[in-house]
Parts: C-alpha cells; structure tokens; sequence
C-alpha cells in the first residue's frame, strides 16, 4: 500500500489564503465613478433599493455619480439617452430591482449623484434615505416605501409617495403631492397647491398664498400655517387628527369648521354647539370676497387661530 | 513531523468548512422576507385578509385595516359626514397602492 502523501503546512495555509481571499472579495463594495452627458433639462431616474441616494444640482450638463456599489449588485451603468438617463441598481441575480425581500442578497449601494440642476428627477428607492438639493426643476418625484426623504429645491411640482418614511420639504413648490401611511409631512415654504394625504402621519405645513390645499389624514394631527389666496379652496379632513390652522388676522374668506365630538375653537367667527346632539359648527364670512376654507373633525379638536404673518 | 502535517491538513480543513459554511448561510435568500403572495388582488379582497409578507408592508397593512376600521365605526354614528366617506376612499387607495408595490416586487 502506498503511503498517503499528505499536503505540506505551506501548501495549506496558501490554499486556505486564497479560498478565504475568494469568499470575502465578492463581499467588497465597489467604488462608482460614473459619468453621461445630459441635457439641462434632462430626465433622470434613479433606482437604488437600500443604501441611500443623494442627488445635488449642479451647472454642467453632465451627470455624474460616485459611490459604492454593494456586493451582489451587477456592475452599474448610466443608460440611456443625454435627455433621457436611468442609473438602475440591480441585482446579480437579474431579479426585479424591486424585491423587498429578496434584496437581502444585495449589499446597501451609495449613491452620490450630480445631475444638470433643471433636469426632471424620478427616484425609486425601498429602504434609502433620499436627500435631493440644488436643483431648480420642473418637476421631482419620489418613491419610497421606509426611506425618509429630504428635498431642498426649487421645483415646479414635487409629488412624493411614502410608506413609512418621512417627508421633509425645505425648498419652494408650486404643487406639493405627499402620501403616507405613517410618515410624517413636513413643509416649510409651500405656494401655490397643497396635496397631503396620511393615515397616522402627521402633516405640518408652513406657507405664503396658498390656492388649492387638500389635506388629509385618518389619525394624524394637521397643522398648517399660511395665508388663503384669494380665490382660495382649501379642505382639511381628518377622523381623529387634531386640527390646527393659523391665518394672518387680515384674512379674507369664507371658514367653516365640523366636529362631531371634538373641541371647536376659532379666533374668526363664533362656534356653535348643537343643543339636540353632538358636535360643533362654524361657519362664519371674514371680510368680503375671498376662498373657501372647510376643516372637518370627527373626534379630533380644531383651533383656527389668527396670527400676525 | 508526519502528526504535524496531519494536524495540520485536519485544521486547514476545518478553516475550509468554516468558510463554507458561512458563505452558504450569508448566501441563502432571508425565507421569511420575502414575498410569497402572488394571489390576484381580486381574491385577495374576497379573503378579507391581506398579509404582506414583507414587514415593512405589513405593518402598513394591519395599520390600514384598522383605520378602516374605526371609519366606518365613525360612519355609523355621524353617516352624513361625507369626508369620512372620502377618508375611507383614501385608506382604500393606499391599500391599492401597496399592493401594487408588493406584485412589483414580484
């Protein structure tokens, strides 16, 4: 019988080196250097499912990204057109970029990108923080489903859908669009339109002349601060939300205020309570012409309050 | 010297067993992640009982029913209050909308 010639302690540390070197390698991020040229308005869409994504304005008609790309990610690419760019982070697997679940095979991918400061945005992400700054466009978008988001823009109209994730508006709109579920809804300085719908969110809106605000949530409380336009139609829905609104003193319009079993105070006008059942009434003209604002409360209180602007 | 070279190939080996082992537990897809619901939206309303399988879905799930919930309590006692009506529409739309992300999700 021939002896079994066993491997040398040198042979097996190497082996051991180079298996252990195979298994971590493909675990390492990858650093982005990537760049396309654009036009000043062009589209961009972004897909990145975890990680973050940081999307900053600049003067160049070129877009650029830097960042790390997780491990399980197939190599990223800027597709497309200069008016038309999409950077996709994707799955090895060729999966859907959109699995929920399934990306736990792909390791969290930083984004960092520069686009044309005009250009229209799209971003998609599940679990990424978003934070969007320096761009003048016409038009942002976001979806997130647990990611916070954070604009500071100037933009034409800016619609964000969310999840769980919050909302932070710290630039100017002419349209604001806000969903959540539970994420709370931040803006500082709306004109124009205002669109927030939240189950639990709260929403917390500061503005100049408003138009067109509908706000809505199922339990969350609502706070708005602003002044009515003058042809001014706001509506303000909530079940159990407590409702706040601060006009300037000099406010010019026609306010109505419902609540079925919440307190009703108002500094414009008085509130009536019903002798034969529930609930508390305004309804109540300041000054001559002016919008229409309605604030409707089934549980939750409402204070319609004056305020020097 | 014999003993030492097989001590030896016997902890190299037990180092490439390590290394295994962890890539394949590293590698296996998080089972209780991911989605296993690819029933029609229409039977999923029939059963009452949407249940994402994703958490972060999930939870927005249960939270909708139970606004829902308590709407259309609020419903029965003040049934002339149009905007609660409409509060139900948009928990109704929410609920639309994640299950949209939950089938792009595949």
């Amino acid at each position: 019988m021939k002896p079994v010639r066993l491997p040398s302690l040198v042979q097996i540390t190497f082996a051991t080196a180079v298996l252990f070197g195979v298994a971590t390698s493909t675990h390492a991020d990858t650093p982005l250097h990537l760049s396309h040229d654009a036009t000043p308005d062009a589209q961009v869409v972004i897909r990145n499912v975890k990680g973050d994504v940081r999307v900053t304005g600049w003067n160049e008609n070129r877009v650029q990204v830097e960042g790390s790309l997780g491990s399980g990610a197939k190599p990223l690419q800027i597709t497309g057109m200069p008016s038309s760019l999409v950077i996709q982070v994707e799955s090895n697997g060729g999966s859907s970029w959109f699995k929920l679940g399934g990306s736990d095979n792909v390791g969290p991918t930083s984004l960092d990108v520069r686009v044309p400061h005009a250009a229209v945005l799209q971003v998609h992400v599940v679990s990424a923080p978003v934070d969007i700054d320096g761009m003048d466009s016409r038009d942002i978008s976001v979806n997130t489903v647990s990611g916070r988001v954070h604009l500071g823009v100037h933009a034409g109209s800016v619609k964000i859908d969310s999840v769980s994730g919050d909302v932070d508006l710290a630039g100017t709109t002419r349209s604001f669009d806000a969903q959540t579920v539970s994420g709370d809804v931040q803006a500082a300085t709306l004109g124009g339109n205002a669109n927030a719908q939240t189950v639990s969110g709260a929403v917390l809106l500061r503005g100049s002349a408003l138009d067109n605000v509908n706000l809505e949530t199922v339990s969350g409380r609502i706070q708005l601060d602003a002044a009515a336009a003058n042809d001014a139609a706001w509506k303000i829905n909530t079940m159990s939300g407590d409702v706040r609104v601060g006009l300037p003193v000099d406010t010019v319009a026609r306010i109505k205020a419902d609540t079925f079993s919440g307190d009703l105070h108002s500094d414009f006008g008085k509130p009536v309570t019903s002798e034969h059942g529930p609930g508390s009434h305004l309804d109540t003209g300041v000054g001559k012409g002016g919008g229409n604002i309605a604030v409707n409360s089934f549980s939750g209180d409402v204070h319609i309050q004056g305020a020097a602007h | 010297m014999r003993w030492l070279a097989l001590a030896a190939s016997v902890a190299g080996v037990a180092v490439l067993a390590g290394i295994i082992g962890i890539r394949l537990v590293h590698d296996r897809p998080m089972q209780s992640t991911t989605f296993h619901s690819t029933a029609p939206l229409a039977d999923v309303h029939a059963a009452g009982g949407w249940k994402p399988a994703d958490p972060r879905l999930r939870g927005a799930a249960i939270e909708l029913r139970a606004a829902q919930g308590e709407l259309q309590q609020a419903m029965a006692m003040a049934p002339h209050a149009d905007y609660l009506q409409q509060l139900l529409q948009h928990t109704e739309r929410q609920q639309s909308r994640l299950q949209r992300l939950e089938r792009d999700a595949g």
